[in-house]
């Protein structure tokens, strides 16, 4: 557990990432598998 | 080959919603690679940098070859008088320079003005056909907020001597720099004129991964999480807001702010990230705002490069100005929080046309001017258990939730009619 965790926090910057790239891709294809149809809402700044 | 055609050409190409479509991506994929492998040296380097920053901005949808001579316009207009104040026969006269200042910041304002208020647009440009739109609709000028904040920045710095001898290149890019140019943030000509020396001479795996990175975080906020949170907001539920119960439109309420952070926040990242890739550095947006104690802190780490804009340009010269009133000296609590109230004030009209906005932004800057007046009672107190709870972690969750739940019901003002009717009808 101890291993796992000095594991962890030696590459967590490499996981996290990994991990967003995942779910990222995971609900892309997703959108293009529903055709767009969820959409994605503008940046809420844009129109300041 | 005219602007227009450019624009019309890149038009026909896939949308280029900034950050948040492929076609975006591929097109900064080509600009990036393309600046990198070109030779970015002096003059060469930044009229490079220049095309990408055109090309990139005509291929925004929002964007036209008309608008891009407004923006050249404003930058012509910008550079000529900061030049001005720089060097020439009215530079050396100090009584010239600052009425000049002051007309630069002024015409700066009027299109501001013009492109954000519907009343004033329709009063000045009568024939908006000119513009290309043909439309009678109002013209958004995208970007204008954040453009004219970098222009008066630069009128001001120029005036005060902090910059000098700008370079029209330089000046262009600075205020047509794609990456911070639909939402900032808000950077400042001598870092960015800092960074694009360096630019042109870093190593592009220095710059690599540290942009990836964070593009990548942004990625994860616009694409995963704000589409998870986004059902849950206020705007988004697909259940009336008439059929929840209270602390259900409570929770929706939560949802929205914290969406709005997510949002923004992620589009900083992917801006940040974006310009790193070119081999520039911008400055930071937030920092944790909803983990601070109180509200001033929350809006110390909230927008930060609009905030420390408006800190510079309208409450030290406020406060300055009020310091110099013999009467109000006495009482540099009224000072301080009379300047705060007229920043935010102004903070609300810059965020938006309407007259909510000016209510939102007088909400917080009456909070503000509270949270000042309580920690002016804090120094007064001597009490020993008082003292000990100001500084507990109760005292200071206490001030994280507080200041949390006032900056979520603020977002009630910039809600329209029916959702605010709604939403008050539900919560009281």
């Amino acid at each position: 557990m101890k291993m796992l965790r000095a594991l962890f926090h030696e590459n967590r910057k490499l996981i996290l990432v990994t991990l967003e790239v995942f779910w990222i891709v995971i609900f892309l294809l997703d959108r293009v598998s529903s055709g767009g149809g969820s959409g994605i809402p503008q940046f809420v700044y844009v129109n300041f | 080959m005219t602007l227009e055609s450019i624009s019309q050409f890149l038009h026909g190409l896939p949308s280029a919603e900034f950050f948040s479509s492929a076609a975006f991506w591929a097109y900064f994929a080509i600009v990036v690679v393309a600046l990198r492998l070109l030779p970015r040296r002096g003059t060469v380097g930044d009229l490079l940098l220049l095309g990408a920053n055109v090309l990139m901005l005509l291929a925004l949808p929002q964007f036209n070859g008309a608008a891009l001579l407004i923006y050249g316009g404003l930058t012509l207009v910008t550079y000529g008088i900061g030049l001005a104040l720089n060097e020439g026969p009215l530079a050396k006269r100090p009584s010239s320079r600052l009425p000049l200042a002051i007309l630069g910041v002024v015409l700066v304002l009027f299109v501001l003005a013009v492109f954000k208020y519907r009343f004033l647009q329709t009063l000045v440009l009568h024939d908006k056909s000119i513009l290309g739109s043909g439309a009678s609709d109002f013209i958004f000028l995208v970007g204008i907020s954040y453009s004219s904040f970098k222009a008066i920045h630069f009128l001001i710095e120029s005036f005060k001597g902090t910059i000098k001898r700008p370079r029209l290149l330089d000046t262009l890019n600075f205020l047509l720099f794609f990456p911070a140019f639909v939402s900032g943030p808000i950077n400042r000509f001598n870092d960015f004129i800092a960074h694009s020396a360096r630019a042109n001479r870093a190593p592009w795996r220095d710059d690599f991964s540290a942009g990836a990175e964070r593009i990548i975080h942004g990625l994860f906020k616009k694409f995963v999480i704000t589409v998870l949170l986004f059902p849950y907001t206020l705007i988004g539920t697909k259940v009336p807001l008439a059929e929840m119960a209270p602390w259900q439109v409570l929770l929706c309420l939560y949802a929205y702010a914290l969406y709005f952070y997510i949002d923004f926040s992620g589009y900083t990242d992917l801006a940040i990230g974006s310009a790193r890739l070119l081999g520039f550095n911008l400055p930071e947006n937030f920092n944790q705002p909803f983990l601070k104690k109180n509200l001033q802190q929350l809006w110390a780490n909230w927008h930060m490069s609009l905030t420390g804009w408006l800190t510079d340009y309208v409450y030290w010269p406020l406060v300055r100005k009020l310091r110099s009133n013999e009467m109000l000296r006495k009482y540099p609590l009224v000072i301080s929080n009379l300047a705060i109230i007229v920043t935010f004030f102004l903070c609300g009209a810059w965020h938006g046309p309407t007259f909510n906005f000016i209510l939102w932004g007088l909400y917080h800057g009456i909070g503000i001017a509270a949270v000042n007046v309580y920690q002016k009672w804090k120094r007064q107190v001597r009490h020993p258990g008082a003292l000990k709870y100001f500084t507990s972690p109760l005292s200071y969750a206490l001030g994280v939730v507080l200041s949390f739940n006032f900056f979520a019901l603020g977002l009630l003002f910039i809600l329209d009619s029916q959702q605010l009717a709604s939403v008050l009808g539900q919560l009281f």
